[in-house]
């Protein structure tokens, strides 16, 4: 991949970019997938993947993934979303699309804060956390963490869910292993399949980069425990 | 002659955003940090020459700045 993207240092999205690619390659399904881009950081997703994409308004992918797999059944689609796009504004969405079993595929990248607005705190903020809102550190009136993969796994509707990270390189090549079999449930025809993604926000979160990846593997995962949480396959 | 293909580690230092994950994972310790900037402003990674090719560096990689490429050599 020779691109140069506008991630800023330390940010896992570059990283999960490459492995989508890598599995969108080693699929051969370059020319059959259409993804959908959220709103976040991973807007401009559709400058740097060379497939067709779409746009959804904030929170809204789910719902166009169900739309265009509706009328273009034998295309491969797939979101890509943060967690304030997934989990806040975009939550009754990816509840009904996961619900209805849609056969989509959701990419949820989680670093538990909004990135693209400043670092403010998002549904997947950890407990005690220092965002810009939380100045203080997320406490029980601000609610609970919403843990997306064991809320999606009670529903009949779907198929494989997993929560994987991108901190280390046994993690990553988990990741990619996921991502792929996530996509294989697509392409026969099983159902809904979602890959949680615990990524590294080291501008949202205050840390520097080699910081943000112990702050992952120690708090992120104690609320967030890696693993598959649902296969159907 | 005899042709050889080797490997060799690839930095495209303009990428490059200083991260340090790939200095981190590196088991063989054969990357630092340049003293010169990049175009952005970054001390760009180096590769001191000599590993085990592992490709950790292009796994953890978030800047698609490092490459694990084949060199003609003879
Ligand atoms: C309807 C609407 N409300 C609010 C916003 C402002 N907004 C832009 S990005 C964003 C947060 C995105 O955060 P997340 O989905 O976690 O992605 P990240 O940037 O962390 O990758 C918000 C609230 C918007 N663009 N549209």
């Amino acid at each position: 991949m020779k691109i140069r993207h506008h991630y800023c240092t330390g940010c896992g999205h570059g990283i999960i970019h490459r492995l989508l690619c890598e599995v969108i390659d080693e699929l051969e399904i370059r020319e059959k997938i259409i993804a959908i881009a959220p709103v976040g950081c991973a807007v401009f997703g559709y400058f740097y993947w060379n497939f067709d994409t779409a746009e959804a308004a904030h929170g809204r992918p789910p719902a166009v993934a169900a739309a265009i797999k509706r009328i273009l059944p034998d295309r491969i689609v797939m979101t890509y979303q943060g967690d304030g796009d997934l989990a806040a504004i975009g939550g009754n969405e990816m509840l009904h699309a996961a619900n209805r079993g849609d056969n989509i595929t959701v990419v949820f990248v989680n670093n538990a804060c909004y990135g693209m607005t400043g670092g403010q705190m998002a549904p997947t903020t950890v407990m005690n956390q220092i965002t810009t809102t939380t100045p203080y550190g997320r406490n029980i009136e601000d609610g609970y963490p919403i843990k997306v993969c064991e809320l999606l796994k009670e529903l009949e509707g779907t198929v494989y869910i997993e929560r994987t990270s991108v901190d280390s390189p046994a993690n990553i090549i988990k990741s990619k292993k996921a991502l792929k079999k996530a996509l294989n449930c697509q392409i026969e025809g099983k159902g809904f399949s979602l890959v949680e993604i615990l990524s590294m926000c080291p501008v949202g979160w205050r840390l520097n980069p080699q910081q943000s990846l112990e702050w992952v593997n120690k708090s992120m995962k104690k609320q967030f425990p890696l693993g598959v949480f649902k296969d159907r396959l | 002659m005899n042709q050889q293909r080797k490997k060799h580690v690839k930095i495209t230092a303009e990428y490059c955003k200083a991260c340090g994950y790939c200095i981190k994972v590196c088991p063989d310790n054969a990357l630092e940090f340049e003293r010169k900037f990049n175009s952005s402003g970054y001390h760009p990674v180096k590769w001191k020459g000599k590993c085990r090719m592992c490709g950790l560096c292009y796994t953890v990689c978030p800047d698609f700045a490092v490459e694990i490429d084949d060199q003609e050599t003879s």
